[in-house]
């Protein structure tokens, strides 16, 4: 069974810091590097070699303790959450790295971790993941480990923990009131923690399904390429209906800084199969160029290769939209009142509310009312040679069309849709924000109210206000630090969720949320401390003396 | 020689005008260093209140406090919280422990306040309580201690700081007769190894016999002030 249990442990120690942890710190390091791109000019070889350093003397460190752990405690490292998995230690190890820190173990994995950020380059990995790791490990040693370590050894982890510092040797290494308090209020703590995850997630969820929505609506306008969308005077996205003479894509070809231009058809219609109903967005695009056609194939019939690949009856689905009715590769399907085979599926074509279908130009022409004579669009590549509103003003002069750059079409269409989502999401975001502060801000008020006399206590003994506020504003940020880690954590599975078993839905979770949503968290921490500050700002000391 | 404490004419009173209530009235008195000086008088006399006046936590209505030497009524409330956990160590009746922390935490975190160093402090709180007899005690929650180690506790800790004073208040009110001489007799101890003055509000007459001197005090105002052998 001890033998089952240390396996077990070091099955655990292995796929949670030797590979989730890594992995989820890259992750978010890249993000944030891709996000907040920062060149720090540090030369390379210098900032490999200090990595190397880093993970060698930090592994070096954690593997000393943990011998020491192992020869001299007669115990494995494996306790989660005070869950024993691997056999724990059975006597105090205060010697080597444990008589310079309390926890060599921590220290040693994190000096590694920032060492292999630095090898790869990574900023976000060094500056924000490590310390924010540091920072988790703080409150979890703080809240879990080192009580049930003070249970197990009593009066000499008390000593050894007066004696030695956490991990940095500090003059300032105070009595953890804070954190005693929060210990000694579980229920309370728990409640905070719960509820500002829960405010996190929120703000998180809603701000990536922002984000996930403007890209989904303007994703086949950045998937096609064309520098210049040309259409119907007048029309300014990519909603409206709009009409354009054939002739104008030759006459368009024909100005000065135009490479080439392809006319597009771009048309709302139902699909309707076993009275499930679904809008889509069917385009007509040129199957021997492929401009305007799909760009990211999944499954297909063993002859569609790519856009060009696509049969005079046939038709590209969206994934979702497949899924969604059920269709199959080789399944027949109705447009216009033409039946089509589904040739097979294309990827990245959901959108906000519609998804997207392809079919040849030269079918849609035949399909359609008035279609030999006028596309809905015409996409324009330029050579370069000249600018864009340049070109834009040309093609205006000489067809009278309207034109817009990708750019500014993409814009109108994120205009568009945050003109009826954006209240919504903004006020969704605004509520998370005020169910974390308000949660935090009550449970931390009532927390002060119910020490009021030690408060009272600590100020008659010669404790200054700004220490009293320290207290509080450290309980908000501890419970704030662990709901918003938390909340990030849902929010990225929630992520998963939506992208994975959501169809026609997409959630886009990135660095740059990342930041928004750890900065809404900070700004709640130091809001919810108001109320209770303010009523410390008032205290008597003399409540020191009231019986 | 300077008084360690000195109260000059001192007043204080509550509420406004019209249901004013003088809970001090014009009273002076210093303390020497190495006295014991017990405030006497029934419940509502002012005791607490000049205690708390003499300790810098309430400020006079009328007077002055000086602490050895010092005028106080023009410090700052961050100076006087400075005064306070520099020089005056508190014994409350209800002990005042902090419930989250343990024995030794409850006494090193008044080091905190003056930012001492965190492992001189644990070493100096260890080393007090193991002189109260509390050795055995000293990583205890208060809520597994005793009235009467409390008390010992609350009194470690006012002396941590290697405090010029000390100021009591019923410091024995909510003790049995074992630990009330006990306590009395750590305040003799202390007086005369540490050279501390300390003075207490009571109105216990069964631990007079501890005083240097004896004042009595009813409705606010000074009765009477006597040298009384310990």
């Amino acid at each position: 069974m001890r033998t089952f249990r240390i396996i077990l442990g070091a099955c655990v120690d292995l796929v949670l810091f030797g590979v989730f942890v890594p992995w989820a710190a890259v992750r978010a390091g890249r993000m944030l590097d891709t996000a907040y791109p920062l060149s720090l000019n540090i030369n390379r070889h210098i900032s490999d070699i200090a990595g190397i350093a880093a993970i060698a003397s930090g592994a070096a460190w954690l593997l000393w303790a943990w011998f020491l752990l192992v020869r001299d405690g007669h115990g494995y490292l494996t306790e989660l959450f005070r869950m024993e998995i691997s056999p724990v230690t059975d006597r105090l190890v205060t010697s080597g790295p444990f008589s310079v820190h309390r926890h060599p173990v921590c220290v040693g994995y994190l000096l590694a971790l920032a060492g292999f950020g630095m090898v790869m380059g990574s900023p976000g990995v060094v500056a924000v993941c490590v310390p924010l790791l540091l920072y988790l490990v703080y409150v979890y040693l703080r809240l879990f480990e080192e009580p049930a370590l003070r249970k197990r050894f009593g009066q000499d982890y008390e000593a050894y923990s007066g004696r030695v510092p956490m991990f940095f040797p500090s003059r300032r290494n105070r009595v953890p009131v804070a954190f005693r308090n929060l210990h000694a209020d579980r229920i309370r703590f728990t409640v905070t923690v719960a509820g500002v995850a829960f405010s996190v997630l929120l703000i998180c969820f809603q701000l990536s399904v922002l984000k996930g929505t403007q890209a989904q609506i303007t994703t086949y306008i950045d998937h096609t390429g064309a520098h210049i969308w040309a259409m119907q005077k007048g029309v300014d996205d990519f909603v409206a209906t709009s009409v354009v003479p054939r002739e104008s894509v030759g006459a368009i070809e024909k100005l000065k800084g135009v490479q080439r231009a392809a006319g597009i058809y771009a048309i709302y219609t139902l699909l309707e199969i076993n009275k499930v109903k679904s809008r889509v967005y069917v385009i007509g695009y040129d199957t021997r160029t492929g401009d305007g056609g799909p760009w990211k194939l999944g499954k297909t019939l063993p002859h569609v290769k790519d856009a060009h690949s696509l049969g005079h009856d046939e038709v590209l689905l969206d994934e979702n939209l497949a899924r969604r009715h059920g269709l199959q590769p080789g399944d027949r399907v109705s447009f216009f009142g033409h039946s089509f085979t589904v040739a097979g599926f294309t990827l990245e074509t959901t959108s906000i509310g519609s998804q997207y279908a392809f079919l040849p130009r030269e079918t849609v022409s035949r399909l359609l009312p008035g279609g030999r004579f006028a596309f809905t669009h015409v996409l324009v590549w330029s050579n370069g040679n000249i600018s864009d509103q340049e070109l834009i003003r040309h093609i205006g002069e000489k067809t009278g069309l309207s034109a817009l750059t990708r750019d500014a079409l993409a814009a109108n269409m994120r205009e568009f849709l945050g003109m009826f989502m954006l209240p919504l999401l903004t006020a969704g975001v605004v509520m998370g924000f005020l169910v974390g502060s308000i949660t935090i801000g009550i449970t931390l008020y009532t927390a002060v109210l119910e020490r009021f006399r030690e408060y009272g206590t600590m100020k008659a003994l010669g404790a200054t206000g700004w220490f009293l506020y320290g207290i509080v504003l450290k309980q908000s940020l501890i419970s704030l630090g662990i709901g918003t880690a938390m909340g990030l954590v849902l929010g990225v599975l929630a992520n998963q969720f939506i992208n994975q078993w959501v169809p026609g839905m997409t959630a886009r979770l990135d660095g740059s949320i990342t930041v928004q949503t750890l900065l809404a968290g900070l700004v709640m921490a130091v809001l919810s401390t108001a109320l209770p500050m303010w009523r410390l700002s008032r205290l008597d000391p003399m409540e020191a003396f009231r019986s | 020689m300077t008084p360690v404490i000195e109260a000059v004419d001192v007043s204080r009173s509550f509420g406004e005008s019209g249901t004013e209530v003088v809970a001090v009235n014009h009273v002076s008195l210093s303390i020497g260093a190495g006295e014991l000086l017990m405030l006497m008088g029934p419940s509502g006399s002012g005791k607490t209140t000049l205690l708390a006046m003499l300790g810098c936590i309430l400020r006079p209505s009328s007077g002055h406090i000086r602490v050895q030497g010092k005028e106080v009524s023009t410090l700052s409330s961050k100076e006087l919280a400075r005064l306070r956990a520099e020089t005056i160590g508190f014994v409350f009746q209800g002990f005042n422990l902090l419930s989250a922390l343990t024995a030794w935490e409850n006494v090193a975190l008044v080091g905190d306040f003056l930012a001492r160093h965190p492992q001189n402090m644990h070493s100096r709180s260890v080393e007090i309580l193991e002189n109260m007899g509390l050795g055995h005690r000293i990583y205890h929650l208060p809520e597994a201690l005793s009235a009467g180690e409390k008390q010992r506790v609350a009194f470690a800790r006012a002396l941590v700081n290697r405090p010029r004073i000390i100021l009591a208040d019923e410091p024995t009110a909510n003790l049995d007769s074992e630990n009330r001489d006990r306590v009395v007799s750590l305040l003799r101890q202390s007086v005369k190894e540490r050279d501390v003055s300390i003075i207490i509000a009571t109105h216990d007459e069964r631990i007079l016999q501890a005083a240097d001197r004896v004042i009595r005090i009813e409705d606010g105002q000074m009765t009477d002030d006597r040298k009384h052998g310990p």
